[in-house]
């Protein structure tokens, strides 16, 4: 199987399961209203589920580029998507407090800090590259 | 002492090949909530701690480790505190 895909399409085929979240949400006039929390519990889960294998095929590029920029861009793509999810369940935790709604928001509170942590380790390896390595540090790196 | 043990540098090949087990277990997790990420990146930093307490702190001494540009200053240089 030849067929490739970049993190930007991977990036935009996220974004709309991330919407359509606070478009359900915002569907419907509360919680109790019929068929509401079940139709929101879904969009949570998929919420979920998109975020946290986004996550992991961002490690997997991130592991496999050689450039510590494109890493850095990776991340800070990563952390956007979290942002993005974030704000949303903001506006709309209150409006479902039962629906999983305060769960996914502190999952992907995590993810996000998780995204920032290396993508700050990114930015930091690259001014650490402009530094020469202190003499006697390492063995001679052949 | 670390100069007979490691002709090569304060770190060794080993160790360095140690720590970039951890750092790759932890940094390239799929999921970076896991307990095995959390537990290598602890050892990762508890490593880079001990060596960093073993073989730099205690004798931080330019004719050991070079930092270019960076010269240390003479014991006359360091500026006392009057009584």
């Amino acid at each position: 199987m030849s067929a490739c895909l970049n993190w930007e399409e991977i990036i935009q085929d996220t974004l709309p399961e991330i919407r359509e979240l606070g478009r359900v949400g915002d569907a419907y006039p509360s919680s109790d209203h019929p068929g509401a929390c079940e139709a929101f519990t879904r969009r949570v889960q998929i919420a979920e589920s998109v975020l946290i294998h986004g996550y992991g095929l961002a490690a997997k590029f991130a592991r496999r580029t050689g450039s510590l920029s494109e890493v850095a861009a990776i991340w800070r793509g990563m952390s956007e998507l979290c942002g993005e999810t974030l704000g949303e369940l903001a506006r709309l935790r209150d409006k479902y407090p039962y629906c999983g709604t305060p769960e996914l928001y502190d999952r992907v509170l995590d993810y996000k800090l998780a995204c920032d942590k290396r993508l700050n380790a990114a930015l930091e390896e690259q001014e650490c590259l402009k530094q020469p390595i202190p003499e006697g540090l390492f063995p001679p790196m052949n | 002492m670390p100069e007979a043990a490691d002709p090569g540098g304060l770190v060794s090949a080993d160790e360095l090949k140690e720590l970039a087990g951890w750092f790759d277990e932890f940094e390239f997790a799929f999921d970076p909530l896991s307990v095995r990420a959390r537990e290598a990146e602890a050892k990762f930093n508890d490593r880079v701690q001990e060596l960093f307490n073993m073989r730099i702190c205690p004798r931080p001494s330019p004719s050991r480790i070079g930092f270019p540009g960076l010269s240390w200053p003479s014991s006359s240089a360091v500026p006392t505190i009057p009584a």
